[in-house]
């Protein structure tokens, strides 16, 4: 299956929530998560699931905001190969 | 390269603040400026906003309250309360309006926040104890 960002946002705004294509792309991203580096994981949860910005999340992890920065760029960076099928390109 | 402003850490990060808040007018005129300069960081930036909308949308938390607990496991002394702030911040200030509109409410018309104004007994005698009697 071949689903873009888009497909996977409608499917959310029709609020599926239990339908198949939903639960596989969240297989999908959960099986990136569990793929990457404990570190890249807290900086990518604090800031991509959970919406936090990067001086809060230097705060919560009481680390440099560059370091926030950098570790999100090499976690995106790993996550973009698991994560081909479901984003454009 | 020399010429930069910016070193690439400098340039990402105020790449990765522009996803987080609106930029001031300098700052987005250093940011084209790093695009020019660090072409991979435009991508890196598009990248991350396509993957924020994914993660975001699907909230693929590896178990339940996985995220809750990674914030709950953060060091800091107040670390507890980090996650209901974010997600009860509205309903806190909702409450905290709420609240002011009642006691505004009292105010105008008892002329007072005595406790027995508040718990309506202001106008309660035992006369009224026999009232229905």
């Amino acid at each position: 299956m071949h689903l873009g960002v888009e497909e996977a946002l409608l499917l959310r705004q029709a609020d599926h929530s239990q339908s198949p294509e939903r639960a596989e792309l969240q297989d999908v991203l959960r099986s990136a998560l569990g793929r990457i580096s404990e570190e890249y994981r807290a900086v990518v949860v604090l800031r991509l699931v959970e919406g936090y910005s990067v001086s809060e999340t230097a705060d919560l992890l009481q680390i440099p905001m560059g370091t926030v920065a950098s570790r999100l760029s090499r976690a995106q960076r790993e996550l973009q190969q698991y994560l081909k099928p479901i984003l454009n390109n | 390269m020399s010429q930069n402003k910016y070193t690439e850490e400098e340039a990402r990060l105020l790449a990765h603040r522009s996803l987080d808040e609106p930029l001031s007018a300098d700052e987005q005129v250093l940011l084209a400026e790093a695009f020019t300069s660090f072409p991979d960081l435009r991508e890196e930036v598009e990248r991350l906003r396509e993957m924020g909308q994914l993660f975001a949308q699907l909230r693929p938390e590896p178990s339940a309250h996985f995220a809750q607990r990674v914030v709950m496991a953060l060091p800091g002394p107040l670390a507890w309360y980090r996650p209901l702030v974010r997600r009860w911040s509205a309903v806190a200030a909702a409450a905290c309006i709420a609240l002011l509109l009642a006691l505004s409410f009292i105010y105008v018309n008892s002329g007072t926040l005595d406790a027995e104004a508040i718990l309506g007994l202001e106008d309660i005698w035992v006369e009224d104890v026999y009232a229905f009697e």
